[in-house]
C-alpha cells in the first residue's frame, strides 16, 4: 500500500505546530497571540496518555519510513519541547512589525515543530529531514536581527548545520546498504565508516570540542527573543539522537568531560554575556554527553533528566540576558552593571537560572547533574569525576555569579531602563517557578518521566553538604579575586578559538593560494607565449602559422583562474 | 557590589559606550540617591554574613558522616578546598589565556574588509580607559 498508514487521531506532534506556524503567518494582533500560546498546549494535551509504539508510517517505492514512533524518552522530550515553546512564545508575544514578528514567531514554531518531528522520527532518513529544517527554520531567528554581523552569523550556522545533515544522511545511507536497516537504535562505534558519519553529524549539532563555536559564533547573535528558542532545540535534539544510538560509547565519556571543562575558562573571559551563555551551554551538553559514554540506567537517565533542565535554566538565563538586551539595547559585560535597580525582577529571575545551572540544592540543576556526576564514580572514571567537579565549581563561577553580577551588580554602569515588558516577566516567572519545583520535588515531577528505571535520592545528607561546600568555596574565590583584583575586567574583545581557523586562516590561505596561482599563472603565459612566439617565428618559416595553440593556452588558464576566484569568493563569503 | 574591582567607569563623552543605548534607557540623574547595595555597609554586612556560611559549611564536615566515593573525600573539607582552588585556578588560568587569545572587537569583521593585518593583540586599543590591568 503507498500512503499514509495511520490511526485517525495519532496526530504526529508536528503537524500541530506546523498548523501553529501556518496560522501565525496570516494572523495579526490578538489572534495570533492567541494561536501562538494555544499551539504548544495543544500539542502538549496531545501527548497526554499517548500509547508507545509505531504510529505512523509512511511506504513509498517499497520503503517504509517511520514518521511517528513513540517511547518514554520521546515522550520526554516532547514534553520538553512543547513546554519550551510555550515560554518561549509568551516570551516572544510582545514583538511587534519593527521585529519583524511575522518572521520570528513563524519561524520559532516551525523550529520547534522540526525538533518535535526529529524525537519522533523512528528511523535516520525522517530524522535527517528534520535535522535539515531544524537549520532551516531556525536561521531566521538570527536573521531577523539587523545588521551585517547577525547575516554572517546565520549564514555560517546554516552552512554548518546544513553539512551535519548530509554527513547524516551519507552514515544513514551507508548503514541502509550495509546492515539494511535505517531504523534509529543503538549504532555504537562499530568502525564503520557510516557509523562515524553519523557520530561526527551529531556531534556536530551537539557541539562537541572543535566543532562548537557555530554555537557561541550564532546564538549571540540572535534577536533578543529569538534565541531562547534556539538554545532549547537543536543541541537537545543531538543529545537525543546520541542518547538513543551511542549510548555506552566509551569515547564519549572523554569527548563529554572535555566539553565539561574547555569552555568555562572561555566564559571567564569573555565580554558577550550571550556568549558566555554559548559557552556555558556546551559545559552542561559536555555532562550529558559523559553521562550518554557512561551508558547506565542511571547515567543516562542523568543524561536527559539534565538535558531537560538545561533547557529551562538555560532558557530563563538566555530570556533574562535577552530582556536586559531588550530593554537597554546592550548585552556586553563592559557595558552593564546595576541594573538591579531598574530591572528587579529580571534579577531575581536571572538568580534562579543561575542558582539551577550552578545545581544549587532545591534548584532543578542539582537533581540531575549530580545522578551523571554519581554514575561516573560507580563505574569507577575517577578523573573525569574530577573533571567533572572542576567543571561543577566553575559553572557556578562563570554562569553563576558572572552573569547577575556583572549585569544587574557590580559596577553601576548608570544605565536606567524599566522592567521588562509583563509577557517577558510571565515567562520567566514559569522557568524560575519550573527550576524550584522541579529541585524541590523530582520524584513527583521530573524523576517519574525519565526513561529507564533506576533509583536515586539526590537529597542525602553527604550530596546536600559536599555540594553546598563545593559551591560556596567558589563563591569564596570570587570574593577573594575581586578584593584582590586578580579578577580579570570585561573587556571589549574577542577571543579566538576553533573558529579562527575557518573565520581567519581559511580565507587567508585561499587569498595566499590566490595569489600564488596568479603569479604562476603570469609566469606559465608569459613562458608559453614566448616559446610559442619563438616557435611560431620558427614555425612561419618552414609551416606557415600554428598561433592558434598559443592562445589557447591563456583560455583555459582563464577558466583556472575564475573557478579559484570564485571558490576565495565562497570562503570570504563566509 | 565592589565598585572598584570591576572595569573602569564609563566617563559621559569621552569613553563613548561600544554598543548604544537603546531607546528604552537613559543614563541616571546625577542627583539619584544611593541604592542599598551601593552602601558600603550593607555589602560588608552581606559578605560577613557569607563568610559565617562558610564557617558554619567547614564544621559541619566534623559531625556529618559523610559518605566517601573517592579516597580523597575523606580528606577534611574537601569539597570546600577543591571548590576554591577549582575557581581560582580556573580564574588565574583563563586571565592567563587573554595573553594569545584576546583580539579587538572587529577583529574578523576587519579582516573581511581589508585582509590587512589588523589584529589588536594586546586589546589596549578598546579604548577602555584605566583598564590597564589587562593581563
Amino acid at each position: 500500500m503507498t500512503g499514509v498508514a495511520a490511526m485517525w487521531f495519532d496526530i504526529p506532534p508536528f503537524v500541530i505546530l506546523f498548523v501553529g506556524a501556518l496560522f501565525a503567518a496570516v494572523t495579526r494582533g490578538n489572534v495570533r497571540k492567541a494561536v501562538l500560546l494555544a499551539a504548544p498546549i495543544i500539542g502538549g494535551a496531545n501527548l497526554i496518555g499517548m500509547e508507545h509504539g509505531v504510529h505512523m508510517q509512511w511506504d513509498v517505492m517499497g520503503y517504509t519510513f517511520t514518521i511517528f514512533e513513540v517511547d518514554k524518552m520521546s515522550l520526554l522530550f516532547g514534553y520538553l519541547f512543547h513546554l519550551a515553546a510555550l515560554i518561549g512564545n509568551l516570551f516572544a508575544l510582545h514583538l511587534g512589525r519593527e521585529d519583524k514578528a511575522t518572521i520570528q514567531h513563524t519561524s520559532a514554531l516551525l523550529y520547534a515543530g522540526s525538533a518535535l518531528g526529529a524525537v519522533f522520527a523512528g528511523d535516520l532518513v525522517v530524522l535527517f529531514v528534520f535535522w535539515e529544517l531544524l537549520a532551516l527554520t531556525s536561521v531566521f531567528l538570527i536573521w531577523a536581527r539587523p545588521g551585517e554581523k547577525s547575516f554572517k552569523a546565520g549564514f555560517r550556522y546554516l552552512v554548518i548545520h546544513v553539512l551535519s545533515g548530509v554527513m547524516l544522511l551519507s552514515g544513514a545511507l551507508m548503514r541502509a546498504h550495509e546492515t539494511g536497516s535505517i531504523k534509529i537504535e543503538q549504532i555504537g562505534l562499530d568502525g564503520s565508516l557510516a557509523a562515524w558519519l553519523i557520530l561526527l553529524a551529531f556531534g556536530i549539532k551537539a557541539a562537541f570540542p572543535l566543532l562548537h563555536n557555530w554555537l557561541t559564533d550564532a546564538y549571540p547573535e540572535g534577536t533578543a527573543t529569538g534565541s531562547v528558542f534556539l538554545s532549547a532545540f537543536t543541541t537537545k535534539v543531538a543529545v537525543y539522537a546520541l542518547a538513543r544510538t551511542f549510548a555506552g560509547t566509551e569515547a564519549l565519556i572523554y569527548v563529554g568531560a572535555t566539553m565539561t571543562a574547555f569552555p568555562i575558562f572561555f566564559a571567564v573571559i569573555e565580554n558577550d554575556l550571550r556568549r558566555v551563555l554559548g559557552y556555558s551551554m556546551i559545559n552542561q551538553i559536555g555532562f550529558m554527553i559523559t553521562g550518554i559514554g557512561i551508558g547506565t540506567a542511571l547515567s543516562l537517565n542523568g543524561a536527559v533528566a539534565h538535558a531537560f533542565n538545561d533547557v529551562i535554566f538555560k532558557g530563563l538565563l538566555f530570556m533574562s540576558m535577552g530582556a536586559v538586551l531588550h530593554q537597554t539595547g546592550r548585552i556586553n559585560g563592559s557595558d552593564l552593571g546595576g541594573l538591579h535597580k531598574s530591572m528587579p525582577f529580571t534579577a531575581g529571575f536571572c538568580m534562579v537560572g543561575a542558582s539551577s545551572i550552578s545545581a544549587f540544592p532545591l534548584f532543578s540543576g542539582f537533581v540531575s547533574k549530580s545522578m551523571v556526576m554519581a554514575a561516573t564514580i560507580e563505574e569507577g572514571h575517577t578523573v573525569v569525576w574530577l573533571v567533572l567537579l572542576f567543571a561543577a565549581a566553575g559553572v557556578f563561577h562563570h554562569a553563576g555569579i558572572k552573569i547577575p553580577f556583572f549585569a544587574f551588580f557590580g559596577h553601576d554602569s548608570g544605565i536606567r531602563t524599566t522592567e521588562a515588558p509583563k509577557n517577558m516577566l510571565a515567562a520567566m516567572a514559569i522557568s524560575a517557578v519550573a527550576c524550584v519545583v522541579i529541585g524541590t520535588f523530582p520524584e513527583q515531577t521530573l524523576y517519574r518521566i525519565l526513561p529507564f528505571d533506576a533509583s536515586y535520592h539526590p537529597y542525602d545528607m553527604t550530596h546536600v553538604l559536599t555540594q553546598t561546600q563545593l559551591l560556596f568555596f567558589g563563591a569564596l574565590a570570587f570574593v577573594g579575586l575581586q578584593k584582590t583584583k586578580i579578577y580579570p575586567p570585561e573587556l571589549r574583545s574577542v577571543n579566538i578559538d576553533a573558529e579562527w581557523s575557518y573565520r581567519w586562516l581559511a580565507p587567508r590561505i585561499v587569498r595566499g593560494l590566490g595569489s600564488v596561482v596568479a603569479r604562476v599563472d603570469t609566469a606559465v603565459r608569459s613562458a608559453v607565449v614566448g616559446v610559442v612566439t619563438s616557435a611560431m617565428g620558427a614555425a612561419e618559416k618552414g609551416h606557415g602559422p600554428r598561433g592558434i595553440l598559443a592562445r589557447n593556452w591563456p583560455t583555459g588558464s582563464m577558466v583556472l583562474w575564475v573557478a579559484v576566484l570564485l571558490a576565495a569568493y565562497l570562503i570570504f563569503y563566509l | 557590589m565592589s565598585h572598584e574591582h570591576g572595569h573602569p567607569p564609563l566617563k559621559d563623552g569621552t569613553n563613548p559606550p561600544a554598543q548604544p543605548l537603546g531607546p528604552r534607557a537613559w543614563m541616571k540623574d546625577p542627583d539619584e540617591p544611593l541604592g542599598m547595595w551601593d552602601k558600603k555597609a550593607n555589602v560588608d554586612r552581606f559578605v560577613n554574613g557569607f563568610y559565617v556560611c562558610l564557617i558554619i559549611l567547614v564544621a559541619l564536615d566534623l559531625v556529618v558522616h559523610r559518605h566517601i566515593y573517592h579516597p580523597w573525600e575523606s580528606l577534611f573539607g574537601f569539597h570546600a578546598w577543591y571548590g576554591f582552588a577549582a575557581c581560582w585556578i580556573l580564574v588565574v588560568v583563563a586571565k592567563q589565556m587573554r595573553r594569545v587569545l584576546m583580539r579587538s572587537e572587529d577583529y574578523y569583521e576587519a579582516g573581511d574588509m581589508t585582509g590587512g593585518e589588523t589584529a589588536d593583540v594586546t586589546g589596549s586599543g578598546t579604548d577602555d580607559g584605566g583598564s590597564s590591568d589587562v593581563v
